[in-house]
């Protein structure tokens, strides 16, 4: 189903409800009450065409309009990708450790098996910080001055310094790795893991480990294919003006 | 290596057809390569040119009109003939088909048919149990990955060539299913082929 704008925000939660957290991003809160996703965008000061865009991004894996959203200015891109940060370091991240915490303390799992599935999801936690944090402070800075530079025209010596040290391609790389070891871990539990009688504590881990997976790789699909490709672009158009 | 099972569909109902693979496309190693609705022309030059494993024709109690290519396509034993039937065939059609099925069918004994038709085409009809045990040799290079050896210093610990190692890695990734280094050092702590200790030693 395509979710549209008349369609009211109550029957899009009933129908799909893993789109909460992404409801949430937008600083839309829960008693909706009847209001349209028109009604409500206008309130919240969201561009409904991007609210939409994203959304059903989200419902439906399928759905990718690529060219659509590299239509809307970087600036409102970057200003959801760093509300979904936020969502990684201040909830999922730390609930899964607790979660983890809970089956380390409550499935008799004989040996050090546990902690070492907690150890490797701290470690997996870091570098995912790390990650998110270099995007904050350096990808995200340099997308936003460059846009500005496009768009004014204005360039300053400071900016032509940031361009000739970083380019967007240097960071194309760094994605991966971020996805293949979160992989793992849900495989080494699904697959490899001791039998136990509460088995309810690893599913708890495990739903929110496909859940965060799932909102990665849509954070991630919006990175590479819309936001990188747009500032390719931008660079590209800068590199012409001035040479 | 996977090989697929390549189906031609011929019926005169969309739906039907449509249906159909849907169904089949639940099955991996299955894929609708052609549709025809039986009154192309050239449809068994065309038929004959994609040489599918099998072909699944909706036929209706009255066929005759297409006698002629059912008898060509069951001259080719390369090709599984099936039909799908919502009544009474006449004999001479119903001879030249390896199977006739309903097409009422429910989903278990349709399924069931598909697989058949996949066994006798030599094929799993669903993913079975394989055996990723990994060898002596997986193991030794296992541990020294936990113990975070790089593929150069394997090489040489074991005697062996780069090449080689890494081909024992890419094999341990695919029988675990494991693609980190930190993965692999938590699978082989789990299984205690090496401990903490060792690979604290190793650094």
């Amino acid at each position: 189903m395509l979710i549209d704008k008349d369609m009211k925000l109550a029957e899009i939660i009933h129908h799909d409800y893993t789109l909460l957290p992404v409801i949430n991003r937008f600083n839309m809160h829960l008693g909706v009450g009847d209001k349209t996703i028109a009604a409500m965008c206008r309130e919240k000061e969201v561009n409904t065409d991007f609210f939409l865009s994203i959304i059903n991004t989200f419902h439906d894996h399928q759905y990718f309009p690529a060219q659509h959203l590299k239509q809307f200015p970087a600036a409102m891109l970057v200003k959801y990708l760093k509300q979904t940060h936020l969502y990684y370091l201040n909830r999922k991240l730390p609930d899964i450790e607790t979660q983890l915490e809970n089956m380390e303390q409550n499935c008799a799992i004989n040996g050090d098996t546990l902690t070492l599935l907690l150890n490797f999801f701290k470690e997996y936690s870091k570098e995912l910080t790390h990650h998110i944090e270099r995007e904050e402070k350096v990808v995200y800075p340099y997308v936003l001055a460059l846009e500005k530079v496009v768009e004014t025209g204005k360039i300053t010596d400071n900016f032509n310094t940031k361009l000739q040290n970083y380019t967007i391609t240097n960071y194309k790389q760094e994605h991966e790795n971020v996805v293949e070891k979160l992989f793992d871990l849900k495989n080494i539990i699904i697959k490899y893991l001791p039998e136990t009688q509460n088995d309810a504590f690893c599913h708890v881990v495990l739903r929110n480990l496909f859940d965060l997976e799932r909102d990665l790789n849509n954070h991630s699909r919006i990175e590479n294919l819309i936001l990188l490709p747009k500032v390719e672009e931008m660079e590209h158009l800068y590199k012409l003006k001035n040479s | 290596m996977t090989r697929v099972v390549s189906v031609v569909l011929i019926g005169k109902t969309y739906l039907i057809k449509a249906g159909l693979e849907a169904f089949l496309s639940e099955f991996s190693y299955v894929s609708v390569v052609a549709q025809f609705d039986g009154t192309e022309p050239d449809i068994e030059k065309r038929i004959t040119e994609l040489k599918p494993d099998v072909v699944i024709a909706n036929l209706h109690h009255d066929e005759r009109s297409l006698l002629t290519l059912w008898q060509s396509l069951s001259k080719d034993s390369s090709i599984y003939l099936c039909a799908l039937s919502n009544g009474e065939l006449l004999p001479e059609v119903c001879s030249k088909f390896k199977i006739v099925a309903d097409v009422s069918m429910d989903k278990m004994a349709l399924t069931n048919l598909i697989k058949n038709i996949l066994t006798e085409k030599g094929l799993p009809g669903l993913s079975q149990e394989t055996d990723n045990k990994l060898s002596e040799r997986e193991n030794d290079i296992l541990k020294l990955v936990a113990c975070g050896l790089t593929n150069q210093a394997i090489a040489n610990k074991l005697f062996l060539s780069v090449h080689t190692v890494t081909t024992h890695r890419k094999n341990i990734t695919k029988k675990l299913d494991i693609k980190t280094v930190s993965g692999l050092t938590v699978y082989a702590l789990m299984n205690k082929l090496v401990s903490a200790s060792e690979i604290e030693n190793s650094h």
